[in-house]
């Protein structure tokens, strides 16, 4: 049975960009997903699709005194700020950006960087209906461009999203680092409201060249009514280094799927994750790591601390084509379930066509550990301290491989026991990392 | 200072001490001693308030309160200490912030001010040298890759930087060498002193060459059986548990 194309634009979520993908074959040529597909199995898009959203054209007005808290020093003069999907030039600084390129340019204005769009087209599996979306509709995209030989420092791209009107929100990001060179990236998604109900759909291609380094760091804490789908595609090469650590903290529903494509030796590609869910949150990370070259390393530690009826789902496979002979893979899951209603779907996936390979895999669900509770007791801290100071200690394992010393001191007060009760002098008490 | 009664305790509806009765005064040190499976470490996890253990009768006071109806926390907040048998592995948790939090929530206790981070880190070198430990550890994740040696230094480190009234000791000296069973022991007796008390749980007779116990304790069936000097330990050593088994078949 097929679906007419006037059904497949049909959902609330489209409604707004219906014009665009009326034009595009790629699109019209997909079927929404559903948990009929092996991929989105574990979860329902049904309130995505629902999303009553529309395309915002201009950036609203935004108090600068309201970012403070998101403020990255160490990218001074390299920070684009995008308020509900459109560029900000008042609230971005792009005052010292060396030898970096960095630019906002519209989706019409025809030339595209060298491989822009070629990254993101290499999953495997079939197309994606989201990144075509992503295609098909984004307005503005941001071009980071980074020479050979740069130490390029700090890039930090901010995503607001406002109160008000809700809003489909496509950023679109392509990340190229020269030779040589290296270049740290903060991506944040934050919303300035509670209610909201904003829908991303995010795309972000990495092109990391010979012997250079790319250190991403993503942090989603958008509101509790959001959805957050986001694709990050990236491709590494000879003897170079890329390493993520995405923290997830926001969004009712919230897809990340990562993609790399490894097509050189003695690299390293890194993809590290921690999604801290509460209430009826959903956390939906799948990843890929495509070994298709010898003497490449992969290594990822993905993390869930899942309270209430929250649910947690990690999909990760790992190919080791049969030409990567001596691929080292690391890949470790670890959920922590902290009430009897918390849910996590875990699926490693090893796929290794090589024989000379060293590959481990591993996952586990569980609760805190009673004798480690005990023994922190037994030492005179009571019982709720105890079980806060264990999460603690559980999350931080993934925040302390964040690179960038204020987003890592954010990110450990965010998941400090003390987060909700602010408390300054209790929270003197942890352990800064 | 610690007075048990006629204390019975149960763990998943197995009856582990059948009826133990013991005084402990200050400036004491007790040695029980056993054969394995004799209800020794229940004994001193029940009086830590290990959750899995459930006393079914009798009475435990320590300083005149009921120990058996405070939560774990509180008892170690009184001045309990349990040095564990197998210390626990805290991944993430930094001996350094471990220790200074512990100290801090029994402090609160007895309302001294807290010790922030450097005047915690000026006390803490102090208790380092009571087991001669490499400031190195402080810095790493609370027993993780620690040897066993180690592990069972830094339970006594903690009780160096804790000062408890009453330390238990399970199994201390297992899997210790001479030279760490020496360390340990001394670390011990320097922190043992007239207003204190220390109970030490055993098997063997060598900790007791190095830790003078002023009574030595035979439990037996989750029962003190019999008591005596330490003179006791010696016999025991030499002569093995046969003959008190005979003494009470006996009568």
């Amino acid at each position: 049975m097929t679906t007419s194309h006037e059904e497949k634009l049909a959902h609330p979520l489209l409604q707004s960009v219906k014009d665009k993908l009326a034009k595009s074959d790629a699109f019209l040529a997909l079927d929404a997903p559903g948990r009929k597909d092996e991929e989105w199995r574990f979860v329902r898009l049904d309130n995505v699709f629902k999303a009553n959203v529309s395309v915002a054209t201009a950036a609203a007005d935004v108090p600068a005194a309201k970012l403070a808290a998101h403020n990255v020093p160490e990218a001074k003069g390299r920070a684009l700020v995008f308020v509900d999907g459109v560029f900000s030039k008042e609230l971005s600084d792009t005052s010292a950006l060396g030898d970096i390129s960095l630019e906002v340019v519209a989706s019409d204005s025809g030339d595209a960087p060298k491989a822009f769009g070629e990254i993101a087209a290499l999953q495997l599996g079939g197309e994606d209906y989201f990144a075509a979306l992503n295609a098909a509709t984004y307005a503005q995209r941001v071009d980071v461009v980074v020479g050979k030989d740069v130490s390029a420092g700090t890039v930090h791209l901010l995503h607001v999203r406002t109160a008000g009107e809700g809003r489909l929100v496509t950023p679109r990001v392509f990340v190229s680092v020269g030779m040589g060179s290296k270049l740290t990236l903060v991506e944040e998604h934050v919303s300035l409201d509670a209610d909201t109900e904003h829908v991303t759909n995010a795309l972000v291609e990495v092109e990391v060249a010979e012997s250079a380094t790319v250190q991403h760091v993503k942090v989603q804490d958008e509101n509790l009514a959001s959805h957050h789908i986001a694709r990050t595609a990236l491709r590494v090469a000879e003897g170079s280094n890329y390493t993520s650590v995405t923290v997830t903290f926001g969004a009712a529903f919230s897809r990340h799927d990562l993609h790399a494509e490894i097509l050189g030796g003695s690299s390293i590609a890194g993809l590290h994750g921690l999604a801290k869910i509460s209430g009826r949150q959903v956390a939906d990370t799948h990843s890929v790591m495509n070994h298709a070259h010898p003497h490449a390393e992969s290594d990822q530690l993905h993390k869930c601390v899942v309270d209430d009826r929250a649910h947690a789902v990690f999909n990760g496979k790992i190919f080791v084509r049969q030409i990567a002979q001596q691929t080292n893979a690391f890949q470790l899951n670890r959920n922590l379930l902290l009430s009897d209603r918390a849910k996590v779907d875990t699926k490693p996936q090893l796929e290794i066509f090589a024989d000379d390979v060293k590959c481990t895999h591993g996952a586990t669900i569980g609760q805190l550990d009673e004798d480690q509770l005990f023994y922190l007791q037994a030492r005179g801290i009571p019982a709720s301290q105890a079980a806060n100071l264990l999460t603690y200690a559980f999350a931080a394992e993934v925040v302390e491989r964040v690179p960038v010393l204020s987003v890592r001191k954010r990110l450990a007060a965010r998941i400090s026991p003390d987060h909700r009760r602010r408390n300054k002098e209790a929270s003197r008490e942890w352990p800064p990392i | 200072m610690l007075s048990i009664k006629n204390l019975h305790v149960a763990a998943e509806n197995a009856k582990i001490l059948r009826g133990v009765d013991l005084e402990v005064k200050p400036g004491e040190i007790h040695a029980i001693m056993g054969l394995n499976g004799s209800g020794k470490s229940t004994l001193v996890k029940t009086l830590a308030g290990h959750p899995h253990y459930e006393a079914t009768a009798g009475e435990v006071s320590f300083e005149g309160e009921d120990l058996l109806e405070l939560e774990p926390d509180e008892r170690a907040k009184k001045g309990v200490f349990l040095a564990f048998q197998y210390p626990v592995e805290l991944p993430g948790v930094s001996n350094m912030v471990f220790l200074r939090h512990a100290l801090n929530s029994i402090r609160a206790e007895r309302g001294e001010d807290e010790l922030d981070p450097l005047e915690f880190d000026d006390y803490v070198r102090e208790c380092l040298k009571v087991v001669d430990m490499n400031p190195a550890f402080l810095d790493r994740s609370v027993n993780v890759d620690f040897s066993g040696g180690e592990k069972k230094r830094n339970e006594i480190l903690q009780m160096a930087v804790l000062r408890p009234k009453l330390a238990l000791l399970d199994e201390t000296d297992s899997g210790l060498d001479i030279d760490a069973l020496r360390t340990v022991a001394d670390g011990v007796n320097q922190l043992a002193n007239e207003d204190n008390a220390v109970v030490l749980v055993t098997h063997y007779q060598r900790l007791l060459n190095h830790i003078e116990p002023d009574f030595v304790h035979v439990m037996v069936n989750g029962k003190l059986v019999k008591s005596g000097s330490k003179e006791l330990a010696l016999q025991l050593e030499e002569r093995g548990y046969d003959w008190i088994l005979k003494e009470i078949e006996e009568g």
